[in-house]
């Protein structure tokens, strides 16, 4: 077991016990836990060393949008441990560091480059220092290490032709699905997180309504990309749908979704984005709303002292609902502006906030900026953006409109077109699915239900073996040996082979 | 450990690196991007880029209207390559043409 004293106690004693092991700790989990409450219950914060600095990471966001959580799991590198459930016997590994972590000499750069390391002038020239610098910079970051011994995941293809597809679970997205439900339309509502997530994500005052997920949603996929038709260039082929790209995590397959949809409803939400003050990188700095999703997730309570850094009522709402969630006998949930704050003092995990002289001490230090609205999928749409203050939001026209692309419409919904909070959301998309549902009834689909296609035989990729690495190199060279080929295995759908003869009658 | 102020973590872009973007005449986020490299890590600016917005705004370097985000590329959430290969060629096959009989409401 780790030395550290757990952060999160769980609400209710009786949740099945999971066990994993970090590194060289053993850590024990609860059935609802992600890798990364995990390891925040149990006092291990620190995840990996900062690429230039090398000064210890641990999860900020807690919601799958900063990159600082990034573990190897089971040998496959750069898994974010913030949305990956536990499973028993899970073998994670910290990334980016020597071990053991906490005697990384490498950490010693933090202190030799007290002024920074501007790459743009030191160690410039002559050349030949600058080739030494690039090369010994390069055996820092420790980044680009192999997986070694990874189990094989499944990969399949599926094509969607279908009226109407939302991306985003949250308010907005679940209202306009059921919209849409009610109306009878056929759509897909797809969402990065598990169901788990979704529930936790849920405010309390949208919990009766939407007690059950959407009928006709897809969890755990992640929209990666949204892009022209591909003839879209051809004058003929201007009005080609936009293709929308999203990886499913369906146990060890990964499914690619490809969406071809005729209205496409973003209803992304907004992230958790960074304060800047001194020392604002150290682990045990959260973001609070994924601080408070993930004590719901995991119906866990705070046993440690817990700040929340922000101004206005966006600050003070989360740090009364930080408040609830603390166990008894943890001491009450402060609230400290960002201009107050002189500098975060800590190693591997914070240990106190000092503001205008005052020292408060601190196991968890959660962030409560205002909310950005995701706008990178719409940015890649060229839509029009606006900077409200927070975020680049959607400019939308009446009813949710903001644009097409070919002859996708596009529309969008909730807290991406400036911060709303969940009921308003909510409302805005029922509002925006009604507008849908007219714009369907002018111009009817040629197809009014979803079509799914999938390749007959889709091109696997070739298998992952395990091969000894030595610095960021291989060992051996690889041995063409067929006996691992999967070509041996006997194919469970005979006739998909393509080269293999059809048996005459 | 030394006392620095981040404002990418990602990259480990701190206050002063963009004090010399800002010192070297850059004002869009497009070029302090591509100078400090902020945003060009894991997270591709979905924790740094409304930081670095609005301290170019609180500089008055910048008017709101006039601010746009630097360009966003896929892929922002995972994929793996050999999902991506699985994709039939766009040109060859535009739609596969047997039916998949799952449907989307299935999903456990």
């Amino acid at each position: 077991m780790t030395r550290e004293r757990p952060l999160l106690v769980p609400a209710k004693p009786d949740l099945r016990r999971v066990h994993l092991r970090f590194d060289e700790a053993l850590i024990e989990a609860r059935e609802h836990d992600t890798l990364a409450t995990a390891l925040i219950a149990a006092g291990v914060l620190m995840t990996s060393r900062s690429p230039k600095y090398r000064r210890p990471r641990g999860p900020y966001c807690l919601s799958g949008d900063c990159g600082t959580c990034l573990v190897r799991v089971d040998g496959r590198p750069n898994v974010r441990s913030c949305v990956t459930p536990v499973r028993e016997g899970m073998r994670v590994s910290s990334q980016n560091s020597y071990k053991p972590r906490s005697l990384d000499p490498t950490q010693l750069v933090d202190s030799l480059f007290p002024r920074g390391i501007d790459h743009h002038h030191l160690m410039v020239r002559p050349r030949v220092v600058n080739q030494v610098m690039q090369e010994f910079a390069r055996n820092l970051t420790g980044y680009g290490e192999l997986p070694a011994g990874v189990a094989e995941r499944r990969c399949e293809y599926l094509g969607h032709e279908l009226p109407v597809l939302i991306i985003g679970a949250g308010p907005a997205g679940r209202a306009a699905a059921a919209a849409l439900e009610r109306a009878g339309v056929d759509h897909v509502i797809v969402d990065r997180h598990d169901h788990a997530q979704l529930r936790a994500n849920l405010e309390a005052e949208l919990a009766a309504e939407f007690s059950q997920p959407p009928a006709r949603l897809l969890s755990s996929t992640g929209v990666f990309g949204i892009y022209p038709g591909p003839r879209a260039a051809y004058p003929e082929h201007r009005d080609d749908r936009a293709l929308i790209g999203a990886s499913e995590l369906d146990g060890e397959t990964e499914r690619l979704h490809e969406f071809r949809p005729q209205h496409l409803i973003f209803a992304v939400g907004s992230r958790d984005p960074m304060v800047p003050f001194s020392n604002d990188d150290l682990p045990g700095i959260v973001a609070a709303r994924g601080l408070i999703r993930a004590l719901r997730r995991t119906d866990a309570r705070i046993s440690g002292r817990c700040v929340v850094v922000g101004s206005g009522p966006w600050a003070a709402a989360q740090r009364d609902a930080l408040d609830e969630l603390r166990d008894p006998e943890a001491p009450r949930v402060e609230l400290v502006a960002p201009e107050e704050i002189e500098r975060a003092v800590g190693g591997e995990r914070i240990e106190a906030l000092v503001c205008r002289g005052r020292r408060l001490s601190c196991a968890l230090l959660a962030i409560a900026g205002p909310p950005a609205a995701a706008h990178e999928l719409a940015a890649q749409a060229e839509l029009a953006l606006r900077f409200d203050g927070a975020g680049f939001v959607i400019v939308t026209q009446d009813h949710g409109r903001c644009g097409a692309l070919g002859g996708t419409q596009l529309w969008a919904a909730g807290d991406v077109c400036g911060w709303l909070g969940p009921a308003a959301a909510a409302r805005d998309g029922q509002r925006v699915a009604e507008a849908v549902i007219a714009a369907l009834d002018a111009a009817p689909e040629p197809v009014a239900d979803a079509r799914q296609f999938a390749a007959e035989a889709p091109p696997q990729p070739p298998p992952l073996r395990e091969r000894a690495v030595v610095g960021d190199t291989f060992a051996d060279e690889p041995s063409d040996q067929p006996s691992d080929q999967p070509s041996d295995q006997p194919s469970d759908e005979p006739g998909n082979e393509p080269g293999e003869p059809e048996p005459q009658p | 450990m030394t006392d620095r102020t981040f404002v990418c973590r990602c990259e480990d872009v701190t206050f002063t690196d963009l004090e010399h973007g800002l010192a070297a005449g850059l004002t869009t986020l497009e070029e302090l991007k591509r100078y400090t490299g902020f945003g060009t890590g894991p997270c591709q600016g979905k924790e740094c880029m409304a930081a670095v917005a609005r301290e170019l705004i609180r500089r008055a370097l910048v008017e709101p209207e006039a601010l746009v985000p630097f360009t966003s590329r896929p892929p922002i959430e995972p994929v793996s390559l050999g999902a991506l290969a699985t994709a039939p060629d766009p040109f060859a096959d535009p739609l596969p043409s047997a039916p998949y009989m799952r449907s989307p409401g299935d999903d456990s």
